[in-house]
């Protein structure tokens, strides 16, 4: 659990807390809290976690198959990829308010699509971490 | 096909569906890629 929490959770979650953090000094050029998501930042959060569980490939020094490798190498290049797609989309195309009309997710699209790449980005670190790694204790 | 690219990105409410799809598709061909790896690892 400790894991998750320093790994998963930390990096999506710490702006949000510290954007809370700041709307309690009631600064006067505070925007929403979902400003801080909403054009795909939370692709820079899924590339630290297919660079963190390359890393953690890399440091093991376990010795897999060719074939083995090559997957994870291609799963995480085409990961890093879309996170780092998300996280330029969002910069070329800013979203507005939403205003209604309209379901969440057809008007932030950039920020629904760069959660699904969140996700699929941290299950896949998490993957590599207890399945294909084994920690003794974590 | 060159065309159907182009109509893709002709307005930015297309290009932005079409870069979030591409987005979503290959993230989970990575996703698998990767439970395959450990497949393949195990």
């Amino acid at each position: 659990m400790g894991w998750f929490f320093v790994n998963l959770f930390v990096p999506i979650f710490a702006p949000i807390l510290a954007m809370l953090f700041l709307k309690c000094l009631n600064l006067p050029a505070l925007t929403s809290v979902l400003s801080l998501v909403k054009d795909g930042q939370l692709g820079w959060a899924a590339l630290g976690f297919c660079v963190s569980a390359k890393y953690e490939i890399a440091t093991q020094g376990l010795i897999l198959s060719q074939s083995a490798t090559n997957a994870l190498d291609g799963g995480f290049v085409i990961l890093i990829s879309a996170s780092a797609l998300m996280a330029a989309v969002g910069t070329v195309f800013p979203v507005g308010p939403f205003l209604g009309g309209m379901r969440w997710y057809q008007h932030y699209k950039t920020l629904a699509s760069s959660i699904v790449v969140t996700v699929f980005a941290g299950g896949a670190y998490t993957v590599v971490h207890y399945w294909l790694l084994k920690p003794v204790s974590s | 096909m060159s065309t159907w690219i182009k109509s893709r990105f002709d307005s930015k409410e297309s290009a932005l569906a079409t870069l979030s799809g591409l987005g979503v598709t290959a993230s989970v061909i990575g996703f698998t890629l990767v439970v395959l790896g450990i497949v393949l690892a195990s």
